[in-house]
């Protein structure tokens, strides 16, 4: 499988949204990040997460079916485009039922849009300006054998809302071998967890 | 042929055949229609049933059709006109005839899509008629000419004034209006580097290319006989007429199949201001807010739709327990959720 | 609940576009394809990462990822909109005057009468009040070259022994306790030797915020195995995935390091043959931590005596292991100390001078390294060199083509400047690459001593907090618009290209200072016509020295991605790895000193609870003078915060985003609350990139080493409370160690006291 897609390890994110930065800098979209980098509970800790677009592939693109315009479309080695100017009617069905959140929308312009794994730069072999800043690898770019030989973590392309199963060309690294990254149950054990019954961590310091 | 496609198919057959008995009556019984235009009719009772065809298997799909019905819904409701009588007049001129919202999307951008926007409406507008034979001019002695319109004469106007010359280099002024904007299309596609890195031959340039190639031959036509008298007369129009009947056959197909689906942003405004104001699924947990930080959602109605939209794709994002369905929540949310998720699952481990 | 937005600035992302950095307008033409990609590095921070600049009809539109070897074509934001500064809105791009004198206003003027004056000035200053009246207050955020002219104008142009310069506030801890333990002063291994180490520690630095590229390098040792450890009192990004998390109280470091060495003693994990070979004073520190119990430690440091047991088994077991440190431990009372019982663990372990082993300091400025060697330090000459040493004075005096008597003896530092400038001592100061009113502790003294100054002239090229109260503003270049070497925290001399000429009236600073030193009447001492000539003499200059650039070539530097100091010779290849024979000193051997725990200066008591600590944050650079006025850098911070424990904030009723005052006893600032489980209860931290009445400096404790006077800005005493709160007790106290008092005499020394050979060791910093 050669396929050259992104990793995304959010273990290894420092949230210092190099790749927010790094974005903006494409030629295609001077100014605006495609890319979201998010506390992902500031309350608790500073972990972050970086946001790219998926790329779902089954169901494929979400957004696109969605989009009452067709404006949406998928090339044919499967990377979901941002919409098409001249056909988006912003009515903003995919920005709502994107389930990874990534779609933006710009009101004034009436236009959706999104990452587009840079096409741009990988066309003439470059790395998407994200993994190409990214200091720490958080965002990765390349293909499965070539990460399989260079890193750690489990890749796994399966996403999973209750049944409904997303599979993306995008990867999440996940810290265990698993086959999909469950959303709604990891929540349900979080909210078990939040609500007593884990017993309580000891503190990391003596006052 | 499937289910959706024998509908499209017959109206698409019925739309030509509706044009094609306007076209008898409005020429008075194919006297007024100008034999050498046939080629531009032909041409444009395909383009039109293309068009058709396309448009219904578009509003058949699940999404489009939602908000097809719903925005003529919303239109035809005499409580929404009397309370929004001038948001459709409004969006016209937002959406379709100022096209701000391209304002947005940078300057040039916006002038040159004017620019040729209007270049190619006015044209259609003139030379369909003339090729269906809707309007003719007759000459009379001496000096005078006669409009005919749909088969009526409306009066005579003189040939010596501005009047007339404006009328009969329309095209001329309009095909010059297109060049505007097609220069300046073309100057942004070959200089910005952006546009120069993501742009398709086939559906970014070769539609400026064939416009570029209408407009040109058209004014060729004119320069024609006005100062070469009449040589090369045959070929240009001969090749004129095989671009534009290039351009009608691409309408419903290509880069231009935008210039009729772009109406649909007045139904989409229409459709986001009545479901914002009134509350009309009360059936549904009518919060039209994320759920979990409470950012406004665009509308209780729309994440109905869209759920029901999302339903006829056979999708369903139900989080399970108390935390609802993923369309309930606004994007940052969403991505939190995930990121929680994970760190439920790798905590503060290094992969 | 949290709601996981920026920290306090509730942007919408999914529908603002293109609110922060340039105007669309300005994108749009940056949009047009580059006609060159000029080669260089970034201007922020140590690392100096490769990149490449886009240029479009002379003007830097945008950056491109460049394949250098210590950053691998990887950027943090900084470094991408770094481009950004070029052609700022709010670039200087003509000399200032404030022709009104104090409290004028600050006006255009032409280049002849803003050096005239200068020139005017300093020459009545030093005939009346002799030539140290005039002082040079300089930075290492510049090219080699500048750094060099800026030493040779202040000894040569000025006469003056006074120049100092902002790496007194950074590296001068590090650098002694290296010097002192080594023989030389540079981090001894190169950046991607990191993955060769089996277990990291990392001793008071946010590597993840402060050198993000680095971050790399640590997660692929990470990705072989290597365990990483963590002391610091905030639960950092970096600390947030660490095998283990020290949370030391700020200032208490030492008990830690010592009680981990006093584990690796006890349980067999010191390399006896490499002390007994190698180093030089192993006994007298192994009596020195016999009293450091992990008991002891947990009750001086607050961290749990289990951890720092696991810290010492899981750094000691590691066959190869590797000490990281910065600010967080240097920035202190004792941070040559500090950083010496770093050295001593890693000695112990046998680890200094193997691949991927030992102890690395991590410089923070651009050129923090290049910075301190070529003599714009009060107490040095080029290349390392001593300014009080005869033998040294005599050789940079040959090459300077000045009598050695000429040269001035050893100045002040510049944490004691703004005291001779308040006491008049200092009539007059050219200040340049560096930001006093943000950068200094104690910010209301550094006001009066800068509004003492008649003239203070600025060389910057934005309006830094500093130029603003200028009498003269002289406008100088950004890194891309001169070129140069830079040295980074490897010890790597990379070179700066040049993308773009000056703005408007702006000149290079290097030309700036020869220009005045025409004026001055020793323009024969400068005659350069290019940066190149500058870089010619200085590796002349260091040619012999300890930060040896002879061999160093601008042309090797392309054709090696970089070469490492000492490099004596054109046909030697630099030194990557420094001390793996031999250390630096005589005798060849690594030195080990005894450290005890000293507490900071200033401690928590009823009235001030709390322990304040400051630092950075990713998206800034040291005083922010250029990053606070690149929108998108700044839109992410845009001003500062306190962070404090929920478990401290509940009884004070701060709740999330409340705005609370912060007291110390020299001042009191109004701010943000942010309220996370991930700092200790017992500590406050603020940001310190801010000005005016944003600065944590306002609050910070000017009390100094007693031999590098580097200030303690990791650790003072401070209180918190809601805005409402009752006005303070007048008689409020914290708990004093260490004052101006009880502390180390500040300059003047007199000149010369270090002529004897055995001060002459002693001064070596």
């Amino acid at each position: 499988m050669a396929v050259k897609t992104l990793f995304v390890d959010p273990t290894r994110c420092i949230g210092c949204r190099a790749c927010e930065a790094a974005c903006r800098e494409c030629d295609s979209h001077k100014g605006e990040s495609m890319v979201m980098v998010d506390f992902v509970d500031r309350g608790r800790s500073v972990a972050t997460q970086p946001t790219v677009c998926m790329h779902c592939e089954d169901p494929i693109a979400p957004c696109a079916q969605v989009c009452p315009a067709v404006a949406i479309l998928i090339t044919p080695d499967g990377v979901v485009q941002q919409a098409d100017p001249s056909r988006c009617i912003g009515c903003r069905n995919c920005v709502y039922a994107c389930p990874f959140g990534v779609p933006k929308f710009d009101v004034g312009a009436k236009l959706m849009k999104k990452c587009n794994l840079c096409y741009d730069r990988t066309a003439q072999g470059q790395k998407p300006w994200c993994a190409q800043a990214c200091p720490t690898q958080a965002l990765w770019y390349g293909d499965f054998e070539e990460f399989a030989g260079q890193r750690r973590g489990h890749p796994v392309d399966l996403t999973r809302f209750g049944e409904q199963q997303v599979q993306t060309r995008v990867f999440h690294v996940l810290p265990q071998a698993a086959q999909w990254l469950d959303v709604s149950g990891l929540l349900q054990d979080a909210a078990r967890e939040l609500h007593g019954e884990a017993a309580p961590r000891e503190e990391a310091w003596v006052l | 042929m499937t289910r959706r496609q024998a509908p499209a198919l017959s109206l698409a057959l019925v739309a030509a055949l509706v044009l094609m008995a306007l076209i008898y009556a409005g020429s008075r019984g194919l006297r007024d229609f100008d034999s050498a235009l046939i080629g531009y009719a032909v041409g444009t009772v395909f383009a039109l049933s293309g068009v058709v065809y396309r448009y219904t298997l578009w509003v058949s799909r699940p999404p489009t059709g939602r908000y097809f019905r719903a925005g003529w819904r919303d239109f035809l409701s005499l409580r929404n006109f009397r309370r929004y009588t001038l948001l459709i007049p409004k969006a016209w001129w937002t959406d379709i005839l100022a096209q701000t919202f391209i304002l947005r999307r940078g300057l040039t951008r916006w002038l040159g899509h004017m620019a040729v926007f209007w270049g190619v409406v006015l044209s259609c507008a003139i030379t369909f008629p003339l090729t269906f034979g809707w309007i003719r001019f007759t000459y009379t002695h001496p000096d005078r000419y006669e409009p005919w319109v749909f088969g009526v004469r409306l009066g005579s106007f003189p040939l010596e004034t501005v009047l007339a010359w404006v009328t009969f280099h329309a095209l001329d002024f309009t095909a010059i209006l297109l060049l505007a904007g097609l220069a300046l299309m073309l100057w942004r596609r070959t200089t910005d580097a952006g546009l120069l890195a993501i742009q398709r031959f086939g559906f970014d340039l070769f539609p400026l290319v064939l416009l570029f190639a209408i407009a040109v031959t058209g004014l060729a036509l004119t320069g024609s006989s006005l100062w070469w008298e009449g040589r090369y007369y045959g070929f240009i129009s001969l090749t004129h007429q095989v671009t534009v009947v290039g351009w009608l056959l691409l309408l419903p197909f290509g880069k231009f199949f935008h210039i009729v689906e772009r109406p649909a942003t007045i139904g989409i405004t229409l459709y986001q201001t009545v479901s914002q104001d009134i509350p009309q699924h009360a059936d549904e947990q009518a919060t039209a807010a994320c759920i979990r930080c409470s950012t406004p959602l665009p509308s209780a109605r729309f994440v109905a739709d869209l759920r029901a939209t999302l339903g006829d794709l056979g999708q369903r994002y139900d989080l399970g327990s108390d935390h609802g369905v993923l369309q309930q929540y606004c994007p940052a949310c969403k991505r939190a959720l995930r990121g929680q998720a994970y760190y439920q699952l790798a905590g503060k481990r290094f992969v | 609940m949290a709601v996981n937005r920026d920290i306090f600035v509730r942007r919408d992302p999914n529908y603002d576009f293109q609110t922060y950095g340039p105007e669309p307008g300005q994108w749009q033409q940056a949009a047009a394809l580059p006609d060159q990609l000029v080669p260089t590095h970034c201007c922020f921070c140590g690392v100096q990462c490769g990149m490449f600049l886009k240029v479009e009809g002379g003007k830097v539109t945008g950056v491109e990822a460049r394949e250098y070897e210590h950053n691998r074509g990887h950027l943090c934001p900084k470094g991408v909109v770094a481009y950004q500064q070029v052609d700022h809105p709010e670039r200087l791009t003509h000399p200032l005057i404030r022709r009104g004198g104090k409290g004028g206003r600050l006006e255009r003027a032409s280049w002849d009468e803003a050096l005239e004056y200068v020139v005017s000035r300093w020459r009545r200053i030093q005939q009346e009040h002799g030539k140290d009246a005039v002082a040079i207050y300089s930075g290492s955020s510049m090219t080699n070259e500048k750094c060099y002219i800026a030493g040779k104008f202040a000894r040569v142009g000025l006469g003056t022994r006074h120049i100092d310069y902002n790496g007194r506030l950074c590296m001068s801890s590090a650098a002694t306790a290296y010097t002192k333990a080594f023989g030389l002063d540079r981090a001894p291994l190169p950046m991607t030797d990191i993955p060769l180490a089996d277990s990291i520690l990392i001793a008071g630095s946010n590597v993840a915020e402060c050198f993000p590229i680095v971050t790399d390098w640590l997660w692929q040792a990470r990705d072989r195995g290597a365990s990483l450890i963590v002391l610091d009192p905030r639960e950092t990004a970096t600390a947030r995935t660490a095998d283990l998390w020290l949370p030391v109280r700020p200032g208490t470091d030492i008990a830690v390091l010592n009680a981990m060495l006093r584990i690796l003693m006890r349980e067999g994990l010191v390399d006896e043959d490499y002390l007994a070979t190698r180093v030089n004073g192993w006994d007298e520190v192994r009596a020195a931590v016999e009293p450091y119990t992990p008991e002891e430690a947990e009750r001086i440091a607050g961290v749990p005596a289990e951890r720092v047991v696991a810290a010492a088994r899981l750094y000691g077991r590691a066959a190869r292991s590797l000490i990281l440190h910065a600010r967080g431990i240097e920035h202190s009372t004792h941070g040559v100390n500090n950083v010496l019982a770093c050295i001593n663990l890693a000695l112990a372990r046998g680890q200094v001078g193997q691949p991927g082993g030992g102890v690395a300091m991590l410089t923070g400025q651009g050129n923090g390294q290049g910075g301190r060697e070529h003599g714009q330090k009060a107490n040095q000459l080029p290349g390392y060199r001593h300014i009080d040493v005869p033998e040294e004075r005599e050789q940079i005096a040959r090459v300077w083509g000045i009598p050695a008597e000429d040269l001035p003896w050893e100045g002040a530092a510049a944490t004691e400047m703004p005291h001779l400038m308040v006491s008049g001592e200092i009539k007059s100061c050219l200040v340049l690459c560096s930001n006093l009113m943000v950068s200094l502790p104690d910010v209301a003294v550094v006001q009066r001593a800068l509004d003492n100054l008649d003239p203070l002239v600025v060389i910057d090229f934005f309006l830094s907090e500093t130029a603003a109260r200028a009498d003269v503003v002289l406008p100088g270049s950004v890194w891309c618009e001169d070129e140069g070497t830079t040295t980074n925290l490897e010890g790597r001399v990379v070179k700066i290209n040049r993308a773009a000429p000056p703005p408007g009236e702006a000149r290079r600073d290097w030309e700036i200072l020869a220009d005045l030193a025409h004026r001055l009447g020793r323009g024969q001492y400068f005659p350069y016509t290019s940066a190149h000539d500058i870089w010619q003499e200085l590796r002349e200059a260091s040619r012999g020295g300890l930060a040896d650039y002879g061999g160093i070539t601008w042309e090797k530097i392309d054709r090696q991605g970089g070469v490492f100091w000492p490099c004596p010779t054109e046909d030697h290849p630099g030194t990557p790895r420094l001390f793996t024979e031999r250390f630096a000193h005589p005798d060849g051997r690594a030195r080990m000193f005894p450290i005890s725990y000293t507490p900071p200066a200033e401690e928590p008591s009823a009235d001030f609870p709390f322990r304040l600590t400051s630092g950075r944050v990713v998206y800034h650079y040291l005083s922010g003078t250029q990053t606070r006025r690149l929108g998108y850098l700044n839109s992410q911070a845009p001003e500062p915060w306190v962070e404090i424990h929920p478990r401290a904030a509940a009884p004070l009723g701060i709740a999330d985003g409340d705005r609370v005052r912060v007291r110390t006893p020299r001042g009191a600032m109004e701010l943000k609350a942010l309220v996370v489980p991930t700092i200790r209860p017992d500590t406050l931290f603020i940001p310190f990139h801010y000005g005016n009445k944003e600065a944590v400096n306002q609050l910070t404790n000017p009390a100094t080493d007693p031999t590098v006077k580097i200030p303690e800005y990791k650790a003072c005493a401070a209180a918190i409370e809601r805005l409402d709160a009752p006005l303070p007790v007048l008689a409020a106290r914290p708990k004093v160690n260490y004052t101006p008092e009880s502390q180390p005499k500040m300059f003047p020394y007199t000149a010369g006291e270090t002529k004897d050979p055995a001060s002459r060791e002693a001064k070596r910093y």
